[in-house]
Order: structure tokens, then C-alpha cells, then sequence
């Protein structure tokens, strides 16, 4: 079963760190515990809630990004943003998580 | 080594205090991110895809043992462990916490380092010859001239908002180990016709998405007119360089616009009223006060040991083979300049860990005066190496995995960060290092190949300079894949070229067997000794092209 949405990336301020945007408007390390915006509205609303955070200088450099679901696993539908995900390819040993 | 005065220490400091100012306020709000960036960029501090990069001056690429350990201890106390030497004699780190920057930048100062001006639209570190002071081909140690320029362009009164960022190189040998064509400006120490030295200034080299070979812009300049000159050029383009679109605000696109005879009529113009400025000249006696920092050690009265060498080298030819790849031959006789190799099989290129970095700090102060080089190319030199202590500095390299006998080979692979920590960056470039360092791993293999460059860069902005590659290799990226894209012939040596493309773009996966292919293809038609550049020179781009996308078949010029 695959499905797709959308989430809210961003880097964290204090230490540069990629997150997303969870529920209750916390930020979390990892994709698979990220908000997920089923429909374009939703998807807007993550993101303005992302710019009050930006606002409020919790994060920096917010967006939207595209990820699917395969398997009740999430990953990002773009190269660049599953290795923001992920952490480097090449140093598997500084993997920021296991998504 | 220049040792910081009582002005360095009290600027760097101060320089320090504000940052530490400038990033609470940041933290608190006081400040937008928008107001923030030109702030930290100075400081060398980048947001990059994972974290906070912070990128370090190597003055020159000169680095003391006190100073790597430092490094080895920011690396382990602030990141992750490692650091990795780039393109520009400089370190980054990868994983650094804003919070903690203004505590990494008080560490630097303890050891005389410093981040200013690694970044932002101003002079860059000013990279030279690593072999500086030391080489058989130089006919002076540019590294006085070096820290002259680095002390002119600090918080320069004028140049601090330029168009876009501005490198200086130079050299004063005569094998161009500095790409000294491919900066900004690039300056050769020369001799004119009466013997004295001075510089040939060159003007308007670059890679990027538009690269250019340098021009030379004067063929001879006086040693006291260095600081004059230099200001007229930043000042012509200053004033005339493009501000409106930061792909052609680099004075290569200026010079190329105006023509290098129009820009140098510009130059020269300015020149005249401002060189006779004393604030401009040259002051003979700060001259000499800054060289003689970089004054010879003391070496001692040592006989060459060839026949131990050569015995050594018949015993083991593993030792033979490094001695061929990474040996240079130093000014004084008994001495030796050491190449080590940051390119072992499978490592990315310029990667050094917290523990080689101590071990190697200790190496320095055993074998090499407690000093050591960052080389453009990412690896690391020992300047004063006894000959006689050769084999068994060897052994202890090999103990941490920085003795791959491979400097100026194939898997000498110079690699920027690319997609894995770049945010700029289309593609990966050190997974393709990686498989290429892993499939020509045998040493006698490359000892066979000879002299042959490879330079992969994942973007056009072509930090891995591959434009320059005997072999160059750009990541591209097309409908969300990674492609590669080769070119052939490029040169940062003296003998300066542009690589050209070879066709289409290959997938990753394609990469290695394309390089054999090519390297097969070279060894069938090199002739002697002939280096692969030659053979390139000599029999052109049908034959590569063949051996890479088959006989006949017309390789199509668009990605992909």
C-alpha cells in the first residue's frame, strides 16, 4: 500500500539540526514521527504554523516537502531532502536516525 | 611560522567577543536570521544540509602540531569526530552547533587560528605552494608575501563588500602547485630581465559554472608596488564588477566583458594615481620583519642516504612504492619533503579523524619540526623529514592509514562534500570517490597509470575544481537521479587547461568502468612515458570517446 503527503522541514536554530514539524507544533528529529499533511489545506496550515516557529526563532529555513508511504514506512520522494532525512550516505556511522 | 603580534591576538579577540554577541542575539530574537547571515558568513560559519558548517583558515596552508591537535580537539569536543581539508588549504567542520561556535572560535585564538573572512563576498584565505620554503624549483618562499597580503585584505577598509568572493594565490616555483591561474588573482614570483625578482600578476582565472584560465595582466611588477597594484584591481572591480546576478559577479566576468587589454588600461590608470600613496607601498623593513618568521630551520648537516634508501627500496617494494609516489626531493641535502596521502582506499577525500589528527600532530613534532601543509589537492605534507628517519616514518603512517602511495595518481581524487553535506550541491561526489579509490587500489596498478588527476565536484560551482581534472567528473542531477558528467584535459599546473566534455552523462553506477575504460584506452596509446594529459593532447577527444561510449557512436552533447 502506497500513499503520499506532505511535511514541514526545517533546521533547527540553535544547532542547525534538520526536523519536522510534528503535532501540537513540536519538532522532531525524525520523518517517521512528523505531521503528515494529507490534502493541500493541510499542507499549508503545517507550513504556517512552521512560520510562526521561523518568527519565533525556534527554526530556520522552513518548507514543504513531498514523502510517500510504502509498507507503513515514510521516506522523502527527493534525493536531496532523504539525505537531510537520513544523514550523509557516507558516513553511516554519523546517521542522524534510521529513517 | 608567522606567530600573531599583540595586534593579531587583540583583533581576533575582539573579532571573538562580537561574534559571541552577535549569536545571542540571534538566539534571543533580537536579531532575524535575514540580519544574521551576514554575519556569520564572515566568520566562516555556513547552514548547510545537516548542521552549522564552520570552515577554518589555513594561513597558506601552513599548520603547526599545536595547532592540529586544536583541531583534533574541536573536532571530538564540537563535532563528530573528523574534519575534512578542502580545495583551498582550509578545514570545515560539518556538525557545529550555533550555541557552541563562539567557543570554538575562542579555542582557534588560543592557537593563533582564526575563521574571518572564510566566507562572504571579500579576500579569501590566500592559498600557496605547499611546499613553500622548501622546494628545489622556487626561486622564493612566497609565504612572507603571503601574510603580507593576508595582513593588507584583513577588515580592509574597502573590500569588504565586494561583488563576490575574491581568492589570491601564490607561487614561487617553477611547477604551479597553487592553480595559480585559476584565482581571482594569481601572483608568480619571477625574475625580469635584470635578475630581479618580482612578481608576473595574473588576473580574471576561475572555475564555477564559467571558468576561465587566467590572463596575465602585467607581465613584471616591482616587489614594492605589490600592495598598489593589487589595489587597483579590487578597486576596478569594486567599482565595476557585477552586482546584479552573483553567477557574473566574479572579476573573471568582468576582465572577459571588458577584454584583458581594456581591464588592464583600467588597472593601470588607477595605478598611477594611487601607487606613489605611502600608505600603499611596500615597507622594506615590515618586509623583512614578517619573513624572518618564515626564516629556515635549523637542518642539520646531513649526507644524502641514497644507497640506504635504495637498499630499503629493493627489500620492500611496498616502501619503494611510496618512496616513488609521495617523496619529494627537499632544498637541503639529507632532507625530504613527505606527502600524506588523505586518499586510502574507500576514506573520503580530505577526511581526517580526531585520532589521525593527534597522531599526526605527534608525527610532525618527530619527524618534521612540528610542522606540516594542507595541500589544495587535500592531503597533508611533512616539510623536513631526515632522510634516514624515511622508512620509519613510513611504518608509522601506515600505522593510521595515511601512507597510500598514491600522490599525483589516480586515486589522488580531490572531491568536494557534494550532496551528502552541501547544500548547494546536485549530486554526491565522495561515494563516486570512494568507488573509484576502491576498484584502483593496487599500487603497482597506479605506478603503471603514471601521473593522472581526477577532480569531481557535485555541483558547477566546482569546489572539487573539476574543470581542471585531467579526468573531471560534475554531478548533475536530471528528473531526481544522479548523473556524471566527464571531461578530459583540464590542468591546474603551469601548463593550465580546461577540461573538455566527453559526452553524454553517465550514472554513477558507470563511473569506474568509464575510467578504466579511458585508462585502457590511454595505456594502448601513450607512447613512453607519455602522461595521460599528453597522450590526450596529442591524439584528442575520438579516441576517449570511443573507448567510453563505444566505436562509432556519437555521444549526445545534453545530460543524460
Amino acid at each position: 500500500m502506497q500513499s503520499s503527503g506532505q511535511m514541514v522541514v526545517a533546521s533547527r536554530l540553535s544547532d542547525g539540526r534538520v526536523v519536522f514539524l510534528g503535532t501540537g507544533a513540536q519538532w522532531v528529529e525524525d520523518l517517521q514521527l512528523g505531521a503528515l499533511a494529507r490534502h493541500k489545506d493541510e499542507g499549508e496550515a503545517l507550513l504556517q504554523s512552521a512560520r510562526k516557529a521561523e518568527a519565533a526563532n525556534q527554526v530556520v529555513e522552513a518548507y514543504l516537502i513531498t514523502v510517500e508511504t510504502i509498507a507503513g514506512k515514510r521516506r522523502a520522494t527527493d534525493w536531496r531532502e532523504s539525505i537531510r532525512a537520513c544523514g550523509p550516505t557516507v558516513r553511516t556511522d554519523l546517521l542522524t536516525h534510521t529513517s | 611560522m608567522y606567530r600573531y603580534d599583540e595586534f593579531d591576538h587583540t583583533l581576533v579577540a575582539e573579532r571573538v567577543a562580537v561574534f559571541r554577541r552577535q549569536v545571542e542575539r540571534r538566539l534571543t530574537g533580537d536579531i532575524t536570521e535575514d540580519q544574521f547571515k551576514p554575519l556569520r558568513l564572515p566568520n566562516g560559519l555556513y547552514l548547510q544540509l545537516h548542521a552549522y558548517m564552520l570552515r577554518i583558515n589555513v594561513p597558506y596552508g601552513c599548520l603547526s602540531s599545536r595547532q592540529l591537535r586544536k583541531l583534533a580537539f574541536i573536532a571530538r569536543r564540537f563535532d563528530r569526530g573528523f574534519g575534512h581539508f578542502t580545495t583551498r588549504q582550509n578545514i570545515q567542520f560539518n556538525w557545529i552547533r550555533l550555541d557552541e561556535a563562539p567557543d570554538i572560535l575562542a579555542e582557534l585564538a588560543d592557537v593563533e587560528m582564526n575563521t574571518m573572512q572564510s566566507s562572504g563576498n571579500c579576500v579569501r584565505n590566500i592559498t600557496a605552494d605547499q611546499f613553500a620554503g622548501r622546494a628545489r624549483d622556487e626561486i622564493e618562499d612566497p609565504r612572507p608575501w603571503c601574510e603580507l597580503i593576508r595582513q593588507w585584505s584583513i577588515l580592509h577598509p574597502e573590500f569588504g563588500y565586494l561583488p563576490r568572493k575574491f581568492k589570491i594565490a601564490v607561487t614561487g616555483a617553477a611547477s604551479d602547485r597553487a592553480a595559480v591561474k585559476f584565482h581571482d588573482v594569481g601572483l608568480y614570483l619571477r625574475r625580469n630581465a635584470e635578475g630581479v625578482i618580482g612578481f608576473e600578476v595574473i588576473v580574471g582565472g576561475g572555475q564555477g559554472r564559467t571558468p576561465y584560465v587566467g590572463l596575465t595582466i602585467r607581465e613584471w611588477l616591482a616587489k614594492e608596488d605589490l600592495f598598489s597594484y593589487l589595489e587597483a584591481i579590487l578597486r576596478i572591480y569594486n567599482l565595476g564588477g557585477r552586482r546584479d546576478n552573483p553567477n557574473k559577479a566574479r572579476i573573471k566576468i568582468q576582465v572577459n566583458a571588458l577584454g584583458i587589454d581594456e581591464f588592464r588600461r583600467l588597472v593601470e590608470e588607477e595605478w598611477a594615481e594611487i601607487k606613489a600613496s605611502p600608505l600603499l607601498n611596500v615597507d622594506p623593513a615590515e618586509v623583512a620583519r614578517i619573513t624572518a618568521y618564515f626564516a629556515p630551520p635549523a637542518w642539520e648537516d646531513l649526507p644524502e642516504e641514497t644507497v640506504a634508501l635504495d637498499r630499503l627500496r629493493k627489500a620492500q617494494p611496498a616502501f619503494d612504492a611510496w618512496y616513488r609516489a609521495n617523496v619529494v626531493g627537499h632544498r637541503t641535502p639529507g632532507y625530504a619533503i613527505v606527502n600524506l596521502s588523505l586518499k586510502s582506499p574507500g576514506i573520503a577525500p580530505g577526511d581526517l579523524t580526531a585520532e589521525q589528527m593527534d597522531r599526526v600532530a605527534d608525527l610532525a613534532d618527530r619527524f618534521s619540526l612540528g610542522e606540516l601543509r594542507v595541500s589544495h589537492r587535500q592531503n597533508l605534507v611533512f616539510t623536513d623529514v631526515r632522510q634516514k628517519e624515511l622508512h620509519e616514518l613510513w611504518t608509522e603512517l601506515a600505522r593510521i592509514s595515511l601512507a597510500t602511495a598514491n600522490i599525483g595518481t589516480l586515486t589522488d581524487i580531490v572531491a568536494c562534500p557534494g550532496l551528502d553535506f552541501c547544500s548547494l550541491a546536485n549530486a554526491r561526489a565522495i561515494p563516486v570517490a570512494q568507488d573509484i579509490s576502491r576498484h584502483f587500489s593496487d599500487a603497482a596498478t597506479l605506478q603503471d597509470i603514471g601521473e593522472l588527476t581526477i577532480n569531481i565536484s557535485g555541483c558547477m560551482n566546482a569546489c572539487g575544481h573539476h574543470h581542471v581534472g585531467h579526468i573531471g567528473i560534475l554531478g548533475v542531477e536530471k528528473k531526481g537521479q544522479e548523473f556524471y558528467q566527464l571531461t578530459l584535459g583540464g590542468s591546474s599546473a603551469e601548463d593550465a587547461a580546461l577540461g573538455e566534455r566527453l559526452g553524454r552523462a553517465i550514472s554513477a553506477d558507470e563511473v569506474p568502468a568509464a575510467i578504466e575504460a579511458l585508462v585502457a584506452r590511454y595505456k594502448s596509446l601513450r607512447s613512453g612515458d607519455e602522461r595521460f594529459l599528453d597522450t590526450w593532447r596529442r591524439v584528442g577527444i575520438e579516441p576517449f570517446q570511443d573507448a567510453v561510449y563505444g566505436e562509432g557512436v556519437t555521444p549526445r552533447r545534453e545530460v543524460a
